[in-house]
């Protein structure tokens, strides 16, 4: 009877002992972090943050969502209050409702210093990550449209050059114009063209133009091009709130995209989400592929391409002309083309919840997974989804030539990602509240235009309807006050 | 009938419900687990719902938990008025007529292809052949499956580039063009043409669901004891008879069980058209629970989609009701001679 | 047992190898795909392992070795979610369907009889989950319900007795009623005849109802979405995971579906026996 009682007395010892391993300054805390699912963005928030939490002594819970559900799962759960997030990772463009709401702190100057803050490109730091005047999050990931195209076809000594000349009247070469780009798509859609030791048919372009996905940021891209006034900040509405998105700018951008469908896309490109541009380009069967920085590190990875050293980088392109609608006229481009570079989406953001009960631990966290020296692993790694976005990512040659580019894909890559941010007219995604139901209008819009159910100009018209029908029960001066605050001007 | 004491055997009531003996205690048991668990769990959502639908509740970014004020705690803290906007906005929404158009399509052509072909597979499985076993589980496995996985294989199968059906396709073109001397590109455009779409979310869903209709009939057909079929058989009735006068009619309760849950469930079809089309080309797919989920949880529209969703309980509901009055009907012009 | 000709018994075994193969071939394309390199799945169609690809075990490492505690906990949660919202539903749903289909009910302030009732049973599944799943989670978040396994355990419930009660009634009323009169005559009490005499002869509907259920709630993605954070997520709403912002990973969503589709199918493969006749012949002569 005294050995059963002392063993039990040695076993609630020894258990009693066990748990007290974890040590540090915030053992015994947990913090819970919400984002997507996958090895994109997900992946490395819990990786690293287990390491974490290995030498912090606390414990990180890290809940994942599909994509397509996290914004519907975040902002119920706030509004139930039914979720007990203290870090949350969103996209940018969720800000207009999170951070107008109040949902999270501001970053402390502490948290700006660890992180190196003004290594982060101005554009992030600047714009991305403040709402209305006040810093609210740190900038994970770099975000903005780019083309990509096959530079081994697409250049002026390439065998295709002679016939293409002939028949379009330039050289083949990166296109700058949206012209140029379906000139050059159609010229290749349907030819035999060698792949990595395959000869197929090859397609023209690959764009996501699915319904329910990503095809109102494609959309933009052409439309910036045709409609955004150079100096001037106004793109998706004007300084009354008036919707431009039907002016015959916003029209030409998409009866431009239509046009390109009909004539040289790949096959089954209406249900392209921008993930199958990430298969179909790399794969070798598109000519051109419209993307964010994702293809880039996708490019090089022998498991999902064949086109490894292949890839030509430029900016989406631009055109010959735009429509003012201050003068409600067209106007011939300075110098022959007028870019716009869209900065969709706007990347990743670290946002730390306004009623933690661990703030410390949070910000903590938030520290350790937004380092320098991490941020340049996880932009080079392809499938993290982390974009660069700092300027010590873009001197850093050798971080890329590490994750397997050769040098000039490096420069090309990083050339045309700095090419955007760095242009004074780049145009920021929508950042006010209800901006999901603005792109969902759009998209709707587009996708009748694109099966032929209305016309360009009706389906925008409808689209600018709607959207005033939004912005009115939104209160049109509040959406007007925040719009206003999101282009910083105020 | 003889009538022992302890037993009272009534006839049946006007629905052909035939009744043992009065047992308070006992029926009551038997009901109250269910209807209590519905009622608590229903009868919150129900409400809250219908208070909803006739304010202005949104998601706003004025939230204020700490307010008391009725409007605001009922609308999670945002600011709300009573108005009956969201019941005027309805008829003049043409996304919503839209999807409604959409979703009345798959009720009417997916659940009456789905029992054409579940009750033709019933048959078949009803049958005594080697390796009945077998086939009855293959034939059941797509229903095991959730219907996210159903829309991903969809799109697998259905993809006109990377899918065997597409390779068929350029092969059966291939093959045409030998035979013609002439080029003949043969492609059907399963989820790129608005017409052809909704049908392959048909298929798709059909695919699915397709096994619910043969289980719930097979299991109905099990039911009927062969003595009747001999019986039939022995007066010299031929196939057709013994199907219309036997089959037929012991299978006409659980057959319209069947098609009203899966109309039902038609009604809120939309995992498979996110995955295969995500409602589009155009607007040819869209369904109306994809709708009103985006109001509800992506757009905050609470209100509205709550409005939505009574004015498509209203519908369901005479929906729901003229199916049971047409179907009591036949089942008791089906079955008033028996009983 | 009837004879068949030959004619008839070719259609009949062709008629169920074409429609097996219809059933098959996805699962066949799914269990390929889960054993493909991406290159192999986004150039051109693949479908033979080692003919034409060489395949590659990846995908079940990364699902079954990295990600591990994640696909166990998930699995794990949607048994005890599934299992027990199954059993709840065919106690109740058989309870309930016997009493819609044996007893006269009045409710008298509501003026409503068993059809009524019963009506209004189903009618609980009309409205579109979307516009209910707020209340829910006011509901479930005031009694402390969300994120864990009971709570999921009765949302499913609920949404699962509607139908039990209707299959079970319908199953009742196919069921000739002098069985139980004479069991009744014999002795036995109410319970004895419902458990010993109506139960067995109505086999083949409790497990049509239990691998519904199951199947319901087994697959089930909104509310494990809007009431799960963490501790109770399931399967579905991990699967739904596998399309982010990288790409849609055909194959872990193959492989997935292939994890989540075999206790689907070893339960089946359980259950099928008993639909097979639970009217036995000799039971109807008594």
């Amino acid at each position: 009877m005294k050995k059963m009682l002392l063993l039990v007395v040695l076993a609630a010892l020894i258990m009693g002992i066990v748990p007290v391993a974890a040590q540090g300054p915030f053992a015994g805390q947990k913090v819970v972090v919400v984002t997507q699912e996958g090895s994109a963005i997900g992946g490395p928030a819990e990786k690293y943050g287990a390491e974490w939490a290995a030498q912090s002594g606390a414990t990180v819970e890290v809940q994942r969502f599909a994509y397509a559900d996290l914004f519907p799962k975040i902002i119920t759960a706030l509004q139930t209050k039914s979720g007990e997030f203290d870090v949350m990772i969103f996209a940018a463009d969720y800000m207009g409702d999170i951070a107008g709401a109040g949902y999270i702190q501001p970053v402390p100057d502490d948290v700006k210093e660890a992180v190196d803050w003004n290594d982060i490109l101005p554009l992030y730091r600047e714009r991305i990550a403040d709402w209305g005047g006040t810093t609210y999050a740190v900038p994970w990931d770099g975000d903005s449209h780019m083309m990509y195209y096959r530079k081994d076809l697409v250049n002026p000594n390439s065998s295709f050059n002679e016939e293409f000349k002939a028949a379009n009247g330039f050289d083949l070469d990166e296109p700058q114009t949206w012209n140029q780009y379906k000139a050059i798509a159609e010229f290749f859609q349907g030819k035999e063209v060698e792949t990595a030791g395959v000869t197929a048919p090859i397609y023209g372009v690959a764009e996501a133009l699915r319904k329910k996905a990503q095809s109102y940021w494609f959309l933009m891209d052409r439309a910036a091009g045709y409609s955004k006034i150079p100096g001037d900040p106004y793109f998706y509405f004007d300084e009354t709130m008036k919707p431009l998105v039907n002016n015959p700018g916003w029209v030409q951008g998409l009866q431009d995209w239509i046009d390109i469908y009909n004539c040289c896309a790949a096959p089954d490109m209406i249900n392209f989400d921008v993930v199958n541009v990430r298969a179909v380009f790399p794969a070798g069967q598109t000519v051109f592929g419209l993307d964010w920085g994702d293809v880039g590190p996708i490019s090089v990875d022998p498991n999902a391409s064949v086109i490894n050293g292949l890839t030509g980088f430029g900016t989406t392109p631009g055109a010959e002309k735009y429509w003012d609608y201050k003068k409600s006229e067209w106007v011939d481009a300075e110098g022959g083309v007028n870019k716009a570079p869209f900065l969709a989406f706007g990347g990743w953001v670290i946002t730390v919840a306004a009623d933690t009960d661990v703030s410390d631990a949070a910000w903590d966290y938030v520290k350790y997974i937004s380092g320098k020296d991490l941020a340049g692993v996880l932009a080079t790694t392809g499938g993290t989804g982390i974009n660069p976005l700092r300027q010590s990512q873009f001197d850093n040659l050798d971080l890329w030539i590490n994750a397997g580019f050769d040098e000039e894909s490096a420069k090309d890559y990083l050339g045309a990602i700095q090419e955007v941010i760095n242009d004074p007219n780049a145009i920021v995604d929508l950042r006010i509240p209800g901006a999901f139901e603005y792109f969902d209008a759009l998209d709707a819009g587009i996708a009748k235009a694109v099966t032929g159910e209305a016309s360009a100009q009706a389906a925008l018209d409808e689209v600018a309807a709607t959207w005033d029908a939004i912005t009115d029960r939104l209160g049109r001066e509040t959406q007007l006050k925040l719009y206003k605050q999101s282009l910083g001007i105020e | 009938m003889t009538n022992q004491s302890s037993i009272k055997s009534l006839p049946p009531d006007e629905n052909g419900i035939t009744e043992l003996a009065e047992d308070r205690l006992f029926k009551r048991v038997f009901l109250t687990p269910t209807v209590a668990i519905l009622l608590v769990l229903s009868i919150f959502p129900l409400l809250w719902s219908l208070g909803i639908s006739i304010t202005t509740c949104q998601r706003s970014v004025q939230v204020d938990a700490s307010s008391s004020t009725l409007g605001n705690a009922f609308c999670l803290g945002n600011p709300a008025e009573l108005s009956l906007q969201n019941y005027a906005r309805i008829p003049t929404d043409s996304r919503l007529l839209t999807a409604t158009r959409n979703t009345l399509f798959y009720v009417v052509g997916g659940v009456a292809f789905q029992f054409a072909v579940g009750l033709g597979l019933a048959m078949l499985l009803n049958q005594e052949f080697f390796g009945r076993r077998f086939f009855r589980l293959v034939f059941m496995l797509p229903m095991m499956l959730t219907p996210v996985a159903a829309g991903y294989l969809g799109r697998m199968m259905f993809d006109s580039g990377l899918s065997p059906l597409a390779q068929l396709e350029r092969t059966i073109g291939t093959a045409l063009t030998n035979l013609i001397g002439q080029k003949v590109t043969f492609s059907i455009p399963f989820i790129t043409e608005p017409s052809v779409a909704p049908l392959t979310i048909i298929l798709i869903d059909s695919w699915q669901w397709i096994p619910f209709m043969t289980l719930l009939l097979l299991a109905g057909m099990q039911a009927i004891p062969d003595e009747i079929y001999e019986a039939a058989r022995v007066d010299g009735a031929n196939a057709r008879q013994i199907f219309w006068s036997i089959t037929f009619r012991i299978l006409l309760p659980i057959s319209l069980t069947a098609i009203l849950i899966r109309s039902l469930e038609m009604f809120k079809i939309v995992d498979i058209i996110n995955v295969v089309t995500g409602g589009g080309p155009g607007s040819s797919t869209e369904s109306l629970v994809m709708y009103v989920y985006d109001t509800a949880l992506t757009y905050g529209n609470y209100s509205y989609a709550a409005a939505i969703g009574y004015v498509l309980l209203v519908m369901v509901i005479v929906f729901a009701t003229a199916f049971l009055a047409i179907s009591r009907r036949i089942t008791r012009n089906q079955l008033g001679t028996e009983s | 047992m009837k004879k068949r000709s030959r004619r008839a018994t070719i259609v009949l075994y062709g008629l169920a190898i074409f429609w097996a193969f219809i059933c098959l071939f996805p699962f066949y394309w799914i269990f390929t795909t889960s054993f493909k390199r991406p290159l192999d799945v986004n150039r051109v169609p693949r479908y033979i392992p080692f003919v034409d690809y060489q395949p590659t075990l990846d995908h079940w490492k990364f699902l079954l070795v990295d990600e591990q505690s994640k696909t166990v906990r998930y699995f794990r949660n949607s048994l005890i979610a599934a299992g027990f919202a199954c059993l709840a539903s065919v106690i109740f749903g058989s309870m309930a369907g016997y009493g819609l289909s044996r007893f006269r009910y009045y409710w008298a302030r509501l003026g409503w009889r068993n059809d009524n009732i019963a009506f209004w049973i189903i009618s609980q599944r009309f409205l579109p989950p979307a516009a209910v799943v707020i209340p829910f989670i006011l509901f479930f978040n005031f009694f402390h319900l969300i994120d864990t396994h009971f709570g999921l355990i009765i949302a499913y419930t609920t949404f699962n007795l509607p139908f039990a009660v209707w299959i079970m009634r319908d199953f009742f009323n196919s069921l000739p009623i002098d069985l139980e009169e004479s069991a009744r005559v014999d002795g036995a009490t109410r319970w004895q005849t419902f458990i010993r005499i109506v139960l067995p002869l109505a086999t083949p509907g409790l497990v049509t109802v239990a691998l519904f259920s199951f199947i319901f709630a087994w697959n089930e993605f909104l509310f494990s979405l809007m009431l799960t954070n963490f501790e109770a997520i399931t399967m579905p709403v991990y699967l739904a995971g596998m399309k982010n912002t990288k790409g849609i990973d055909w194959w872990y969503i193959s492989a997935l579906t292939l994890i989540m589709v075999a206790p689907v199918m070893l339960i089946g493969l359980f259950l099928q026996r008993y639909i097979v006749r639970g009217l036995s012949a000799g039971a109807l002569k008594g």
